[in-house]
């Protein structure tokens, strides 16, 4: 069974561990703002459209950017507090050792993931933005989601790295 | 194709064995798998789009709603009021105030989406007042990881909310459809407790009752959830709301009665980290789920295994209960939200392809939806290990795990009976829905 969330979870010691640490959280507060934005402006439309008929102008639209912002912003605090689940019904016999060094294989496999995933957004955010594409009804430049997308990718491989960084010394201690 | 296809879901199992995250272990799969079949450079371009265009559903975005309503509810006190309200209506029978906890779960159920989130609320209400009343440690706890699973089974859930996008149904319809059987799932907990503290004298003694003007009083603090819930899914089902606009809806609504029962600024930062990492969690696997799917896609495993399965003449009620055996194998291992997006996408055609008592596609769909639900759910409670007791049992430090799966079991019993229901008279699950439209 996939571990509870938070269960192992404690601030880094490390200097770069805690700024890593302060930014994840900054970045979901930030996340979070968005996704009570989103439920406000969706209210809003209701609101709208029972007074004058019409729904807000690109309501649709703006929780798809929204939402692909906000949850992407989730993505490095849920690593930071080790909320990402993982099985490990089949390693609990395994010593505290060869389970760090398991877990910090991880960590790095999820590190490269998201950086692989960071470059090819930033590549994706170029040609959007010379493709100049709009959304539908409000012309909004997609690449903005894009490039808002961008920090979050780079700051989970940033987690992920140094998640691996501390599990491979724990193993070597 | 299909030999990749499956030497790539034992590389899967193999990663998943060795602690690598479900949703990296699934991108990871479906990307050597990608280039395997199709070359670098499409699996490159690819990557391009795949965040934004997994993530800019706008169904998608019920899941962090849901989610933050949930954490609202619990802030504001609701989890706490809802359980006394239940107390004091049934709390002075014999096994009362646990079965008052397991319907109390179910209130908090109907306005929160997931389990886990239920059975940390429920668990830190109830279980004080459960063991203050001399409950034995065991009804105590295997009541509370039990009623954990209603926060999911009773709408709105979130594991609804995207097997409605992975096989392109209608969530209106899958909530409706839950209806009735998460009432069912709540009543038959219930009745397991009854029995139990029959076979068990002592095990659950009967609370104070409640006079009048006190359970007047207790309903009265319950008012506005029923009026939220009424308002989510009543509005979600009349189509007075997108989902997305009745999440919204609810998770102010919510929001707002927790600040008036005195959520203060701090409280409101803490609902969004916790909203923050329950998302996190959810989504890294959805994006690794979708490069997965791709590859199979690419493969046509799933189609030609739909096809093999249809070909050879199997009985389809074999076939069910073959995928229901392999939920509650992998139920023991991984999370319920996992294990739907990993089986759905091979499991659906192939039920599609089947008859089962005459039911039309969108049908059994919906009925095939709910019974994936309540099976994944048992997952949450099964041994060897399943997150509900976990979170149960951390917060009864003195219970030992063994403890809690005993006391488990009179809830299984009742699970696995509810399943053989639902398979046999899918007209629990599709009534409400067909009598609504």
């Amino acid at each position: 069974m996939s571990e509870p969330p938070g269960q192992r979870f404690a601030v880094p010691p490390d200097p770069a561990g805690r700024l890593l640490f302060h930014l994840c959280r900054g970045l979901a507060l930030a996340g979070g703002a968005v996704l009570v934005a989103m439920a406000v402006m969706s209210a809003g439309s209701i609101l709208s459209r029972w007074i004058s008929g019409r729904p807000l102008l690109g309501d649709f639209e703006l929780v798809q950017l929204g939402c692909a912002v906000s949850v992407s912003a989730f993505l490095p605090w849920c690593q930071m507090r080790r909320g990402h689940v993982l099985v490990d019904f089949f390693t609990t016999g395994l010593g505290r050792r060869a389970r760090a060094v398991l877990d910090g294989i991880g960590a790095a496999l999820l590190a490269g993931t998201a950086a692989l995933l960071a470059w090819r957004i930033a590549l994706g955010t170029v040609s959007l933005k010379q493709a100049a594409e709009g959304t539908m009804l409000l012309g909004v430049p997609v690449w903005y989601a894009y490039a808002l997308m961008l920090p979050s990718f780079a700051l989970l491989s940033a987690a992920g790295a140094h998640a691996a960084w501390s599990e491979f010394r724990s193993a070597a201690r | 194709m299909s030999g990749t296809a499956a030497a790539f879901l034992g590389l899967l199992l193999a990663l998943l064995a060795l602690r690598v995250p479900i949703g990296i272990a699934m991108f990871a799969t479906g990307a050597a798998g990608y280039v395997t079949v199709a070359g670098l450079d499409p699996l490159l371009s690819y990557l391009k789009t795949a965040a934004y265009g997994r993530y800019s559903v706008y169904d998608l975005s019920v899941v962090p709603m849901f989610l933050l309503m949930g954490h609202f509810a619990s802030k504001g006190g609701l989890s706490r009021a809802l359980f006394e309200a239940a107390g004091a209506l049934i709390g002075h029978h014999r096994g009362g105030v646990a079965m008052a906890a397991v319907g109390a779960c179910a209130g908090f159920g109907a306005i929160c989406g997931s389990s886990l989130a239920t059975a940390a609320t429920m668990g830190q209400v109830a279980l004080p007042e459960l063991r203050r009343l001399d409950y034995s440690p065991a009804l105590a706890t295997g009541a509370l990881a039990a009623g954990g699973t209603l926060g999911i089974l009773i709408p709105p859930s979130i594991v609804l909310v995207i097997y409605a996008i992975l096989t392109e149904q209608n969530i209106a319809k899958l909530f409706i459809a839950a209806f009735v059987p998460g009432t069912i799932a709540a009543l038959g907990y219930m009745a397991a407790i009854a029995i139990y503290v029959r076979l068990f004298p002592g095990s659950g003694p009967a609370g104070e009752r409640a006079s009048r003007a006190q359970r007047l009083r207790a309903l009265a603090a319950v008012w506005p959830i029923v009026l939220i819930f009424l308002v989510v899914i009543g509005g979600i089902y009349a189509g007075v709301f997108t989902p997305t606009e009745a999440a919204a809806v609810g998770t102010l609504a919510t929001g707002m009665l927790a600040l008036a029962r005195g959520m203060r600024i701090g409280g409101l930062v803490e609902c969004l980290y916790g909203t923050a990492e329950a998302t996190g969690m959810i989504f890294l696997i959805l994006l690794g789920a979708d490069v997965l799917n791709v590859f199979l896609a690419l493969t046509q495993m799933p189609a030609e295994l739909a096809r093999w399965v249809d070909a050879s003449g199997a009985p389809p009620m074999l076939v069910l209960a073959m995928i229901i055996a392999v939920y509650a194998v992998l139920g023991c291992v991984m999370d319920s939200l996992s294990m739907i997006l990993l089986t759905i996408p091979i499991f659906f055609p192939m039920v599609m392809g089947l008859d089962y008592w005459g039911l039309g596609a969108t049908d059994k769909a919906i009925w095939f939806g709910i019974l994936a639900l309540m099976v994944v759910e048992i997952g949450l409670i099964t041994p060897p290990v399943g997150m509900n007791v976990y979170i149960i049992n951390s917060l009864a430090r003195d219970v030992p795990m063994s403890q809690t799966f005993r006391g488990v079991v009179p809830f299984l019993i009742s699970d696995a009976l509810r399943v053989a229901l639902l398979v046999y008279f899918p007209v629990l699950s599709l009534a409400l829905v067909h009598w609504l439209s």
